[in-house]
């Protein structure tokens, strides 16, 4: 099994990463495309660009695009861009704006 | 009226399973929608029970939403439960949404 | 959660920029310029690009020009382009295919610029970044 993507508070990333198959944790900051089978956007993160995965958590600040079959907006997420997924969860005091749609 | 004391928030309303309503209701308490409004909707509380359709705008200041709901949403908290289903728009101070929920809508925060 | 080392694991591929690293592993494929404290490219692991780095240990492959105070390149390492060092250890088994540059030349001029003071207390202080 493939092991994780760990991207530390301190580290700044921007360009393509593809970890398809294994999980990526961003503590910092990602400028770019990523994709991924599972993705955790922590709390102090900073996303800004496109994000496809399986499985996504978003906790931080986040602006572009995400598809993912499953994604939660968790309450410290700040999100400001188009949401794609069958199965949406949003807990109370998340911010998000922008647009929700499914998947077809 | 003489005795009566101002409290209409806690006024509540039922529009059950099998009515069908078309106009605009406005009320200052809590409404539970069951049955199907096609029309807008303002008052204090709205619950769209999972039996309950609403085609139109929503103003309230708590909306939770188990049945369909298609127009623009503008509420202070926005509860949307798993059986839920929004599309159109959506206004909130504060928004949940249970995993299940069916949601095609453009969502924004409230800016005061 | 705070200074845990961020990792590339082995099925990730990246190429762009990295910047702020402190401590960083790369186990999967990195086509980038790399600034850190240390660096560590795993047996699985394969850099393409710039690095500049304190501490550099290479058990993967590595391309391109490096600039490093430490390197360590283990006997699974393969290694072409450019190693700038100033301290290296290299396993019998490593496969170079590069040009090795040492620094000491570069660090004797940087002490003649420091006060003496530094020179005679502290033979061994710690290089200074270019």
């Amino acid at each position: 099994m493939s092991e994780i993507t760990y991207i530390s508070e301190e580290l700044v990333m921007e360009g393509n990463l593809d970890a398809a198959g294994s999980s990526v944790v961003v503590a910092g900051r990602f400028k770019g495309e990523l994709r991924a089978k599972d993705v955790l956007l922590e709390a102090n993160s900073i996303f800004d660009g496109n994000l496809i995965a399986d499985k996504v958590t978003l906790g931080g600040l986040v602006k572009g695009e995400v598809a993912a079959n499953i994604l939660n907006v968790a309450s410290s997420a700040k999100v400001e861009g188009n949401l794609k997924t069958n199965a949406l969860s949003i807990d109370l005091g998340a911010e998000v704006s922008g647009s929700i749609s499914r998947i077809s | 009226m003489l005795g009566k004391t101002n409290n209409n928030e806690t006024e509540k309303s039922i529009i059950s399973s099998d009515m069908k309503i078309k106009g605009k209701i406005s009320a200052e308490g809590e409404l539970l929608l069951l049955g199907s409004v096609v029309g807008d909707i303002k008052c204090h509380n709205l619950y769209v029970e999972d039996t309950g359709t609403l085609k139109g705008n929503i103003e309230a200041d708590v909306v939770t939403v188990a049945g369909k709901c298609d127009g623009q949403v503008s509420a202070d908290v926005v509860s949307v439960k798993s059986t839920g289903k929004i599309s159109g728009e959506v206004f909130y101070e504060n928004i949940s949404i249970e995993e299940g929920a069916i949601v095609e809508a453009q969502i924004a925060k409230k800016k005061k | 959660m705070a200074n845990k080392q961020a990792i590339l694991g082995s099925g990730a591929r990246f190429s762009g920029k990295i910047s702020n690293a402190k401590s960083i592993e790369i186990n999967g494929y990195v086509e980038a310029d790399l600034t850190t404290e240390k660096v560590t490219i795993g047996s699985t692991g394969k850099f393409l690009g710039s690095v500049q780095s304190d501490l550099v240990v290479i058990a993967g492959e590595y391309e391109g020009k490096m600039q490093a105070d430490s390197v360590w390149l283990t006997e699974t390492s393969r290694i072409s382009g450019e190693v700038h060092y100033k301290s290296l250890q290299m396993d019998r088994g490593a496969a170079l295919n590069c040009r090795v540059v040492h620094n000491w030349n570069e660090n004797e001029v940087k002490l003649e610029d420091e006060t003496s003071q530094i020179q005679e207390d502290n033979p061994d202080e710690k290089p200074i970044k270019k």
